[in-house]
């Protein structure tokens, strides 16, 4: 995806198009309505998420130790400050460069700002009136950390030369940006000239602040291109505590996947490379500055959901489709087979020797009466095994017999059970009780074998507890001791 | 930072993408739904008739290998006249005929109208309508051995199938020689018709 980088020195302003890691030639725009309305007309044509870098004097630097707080405190806080330190400037920023590890464990902040936000509002007003996403408002020294990463040293200064705004000098400790200066090269001066005589001043700086401590060396690490480094190696020469390294350009710009080709040592290119290779993640640009940023993310955000939704349900319809068809597949063997089933059946049927009632109904109608047959079992076979027991008990006398079909007394038979009424009465035991209930138990034991439910409605005589005596068995006024029996006759399976 | 009607151009297109992709998305996620859920019911369905026709095959070459039974006992039946419209003609003159056999002493009955039978517990009556004409008896006895003959020449020598249902025996109240015990019996006689016969 393209990118409008754009580049704001002090005396200039251009726009190029980075794509695939080139850049494009670059277009300047004059500070003025001519050149605005340029740029403006520029934007229209080239909508694509925009960074903004800048290189200006005006970037004012200032180290403070805060409280270490969190959430709205420590957002108050960074306010309160702000207001203090920078209150004319809307560009502003505060990064953490460490917290203290001992007493309260304050942080170490670096607080930054653009001063002068007049040399910013008019094109970023322009961005703004073309709904320009702008992704950041970027400055050079805070874009530099990651060329110094890989450097084995706790105090580094790096030199660059960008060639509309001067010699660029930002000084790392322990890898972190602590202070950054940037000194205009005039015609009467070269690049090498300047860093000889500006670097020694910016370490007397330094040194005035006592950094780096004393016995340890000051790394100056130059940008610079090949044809300009013997000429900087005659003018510099390394000291006790100042060390110059020289870092080709061309091989910063492989190390941030840049395609351009260097052509002299204005590092410009090689920090617009950085900025898309890895933007940092603070900068000088607000929520308000950003609103166009965020509603492009907004729209990207819809627009790969809309993709994701599509693909997951496209992938989820395709699956089931072809589920689908693997059920269909698989249905018309099993219908195919089915018919040839049932052609196998009607030619079975068709086999049947009655030609005037069908098959089936003569089938019910024998299975029907096959068991409504043994829904009405014939009187002998319900009373044949009572009658053999009357014959063995001839003390027994049977004075009524009543039998009834009785489904509700079926179970466990799955036919209707018979359910027999037994009054009778016990003869020639005159008063001896014991033994006419005792015959009359084996009586009713002897039902029992013989197949029948056995139960009493009523003794001969009630022995129990609950009952009264009332003394039936033949006494010596002759009245009979009779007594009724509920005998349930079931179909054997 | 707060979104506002103004910024709604620079959204619109993608959010009628988003409701497109929702609108789209539900739409094929649906139909495939509907056309797999439809497969399924139709394999289903294939499943099931052929798990029907293979137990109406195994039903139908059971029946085969059984029809010869069948077509007797069915033959059996219609002879006996339980499958047809109810004969009360050759229930009477049967009834009339164990009278005159002295099969027992005397009897009396009684013939109500024909209603819809429905066994308890419930039968499978497939393709029949079952009926049965309800008949009570009163017959007076000289042993217990003759009420068992009366019914065994009902079942042997009538036309008709008569289901008992019940009796009540006990001795008659003034006994003389020509009758010790009284017997009232209660059942049905019962037939089947083919509901598609005439």
């Amino acid at each position: 995806m393209a990118r409008t980088l754009l580049f704001l020195s002090a005396d200039s302003f251009h726009a190029t198009i980075w794509r695939g890691g080139r850049l494009g030639v670059a277009q300047h725009f004059s500070n003025n309505t001519r050149g605005r309305e340029q740029f403006s007309a520029f934007l229209k044509e080239h909508r694509d998420p925009a960074y903004l870098l800048v290189d200006v004097i005006e970037e004012d630097f200032r180290l403070e130790i805060v409280p270490h707080l969190i959430g709205p405190s420590r957002r108050d806080l960074m306010a309160r400050k702000f207001e203090q330190f920078y209150r004319g400037t809307p560009f502003r920023q505060a990064r953490l460069l460490r917290r203290q590890k001992e007493g309260r464990r304050d942080d170490e902040m670096l607080f930054s700002a653009l001063t002068n936000p007049a040399r910013i509002s008019p094109w970023l007003d322009a961005l703004h009136a073309n709904h320009i996403p702008l992704v950041g408002i970027y400055s050079l020294p805070n874009i530099s950390t990651p060329l110094i990463r890989n450097i084995a040293s706790d105090h580094v200064l790096l030199l660059s030369w960008e060639k509309d705004a001067g010699l660029r000098q930002t000084y790392f400790k322990n890898k972190r940006l602590h202070f950054s200066r940037l000194i205009p090269i005039g015609e009467d001066s070269t690049f090498s000239e300047s860093v000889a005589t500006e670097t020694r001043r910016t370490q007397q700086y330094l040194k005035s602040l006592s950094l780096p401590p004393p016995g340890e060396m000051l790394d100056v690490h130059i940008i610079c291109h090949n044809s300009n480094r013997q000429e900087l190696q005659d003018k510099l020469e390394s000291s006790s505590d100042l060390r110059y390294t020289y870092l080709d350009i061309q091989e910063l710009g492989l190390s941030v996947e840049s395609k351009s080709t260097f052509l002299d040592s204005d590092a410009t290119p090689l920090f617009l490379h950085l900025l898309t290779h890895k933007p940092p993640s603070a900068h000088y640009a607000n929520l308000d500055h950003m609103h166009f940023y965020v509603l492009w993310q907004l729209r990207h955000i819809f627009y790969g959901l809309a993709a994701l939704i599509l693909a997951v349900s496209a992938s989820w319809s395709g699956i089931a489709y072809w589920q689908g068809r693997a059920y269909a597949a698989n249905t018309e063997p099993l219908e195919r087979q089915a018919e040839t089933i049932r052609e196998r059946t009607q030619r079975i049927h068709r086999s049947f020797a009655n030609t005037t009632v069908p098959a089936a109904d003569m089938k019910t109608a024998v299975l029907l009466s096959r068991k409504l047959d043994r829904y009405s079992p014939t009187s002998e076979d319900i009373l044949r095994e009572l009658s053999f027991a009357l014959d063995r008990f001839t003390q027994v006398k049977v004075n009524k017999i009543a039998w009834h079909v009785s489904a509700a007394d079926a179970a466990p038979s799955a036919y209707p059970a018979q359910v027999i009424t037994f009054d009778g009465e016990l003869q020639g035991f005159g008063g001896g009780y014991r033994k006419a209930l005792d015959y009359f138990n084996r009586f009713q034991q002897d039902l029992a074998r013989r197949g029948y439910a056995v139960s009493v409605q009523s003794l001969p005589l009630d022995v129990s507890s609950k009952g009264s005596i009332s003394g039936e068995i033949t006494n010596s006024d002759g009245k009979p001791a009779q007594f009724t029996l509920k005998i349930v006759w079931r179909q054997k399976e | 930072m707060i979104l506002s009607k103004a910024d709604l151009p620079d959204i619109k297109w993608s959010m009628i993408a988003l409701l497109i992709s929702l609108v789209v998305s539900g739409s094929l996620v649906s139909i495939s739904g509907k056309f797999e859920e439809r497969a399924l019911k139709d394999r289903q369905a294939a499943q099931k008739q052929l798990n029907d026709a293979r137990d109406q095959l195994g039903t139908a070459e059971n029946d085969q290998e059984n029809m010869a039974s069948y077509a007797m006992e069915y033959n059996a039946l219609v002879a006996q006249k339980v499958i047809g419209d109810e004969q009360r003609l050759d229930w009477m003159e049967g009834l009339e005929k164990l009278r005159q056999q002295g099969v027992a002493r005397d009897f009396t009955y009684t013939i109500s109208p024909q209603h819809a039978y429905a066994p308890s517990p419930p039968l499978d009556a497939g393709n029949f309508q079952l009926n049965r004409s309800d008949m009570s008896m009163q017959i007076d006895l000289l042993h217990e051995e003759q009420l068992l003959r009366l019914f065994g020449g009902m079942h042997a020598q009538m036309a008709g199938w008569f289901i008992l249902d019940g009796c009540t025996l006990s001795r008659a109240e003034a006994a003389n020689e020509f009758s010790t015990l009284k017997a009232e019996c209660s059942g049905g006689w019962f037939t089947m018709k083919n509901k598609n016969a005439p």
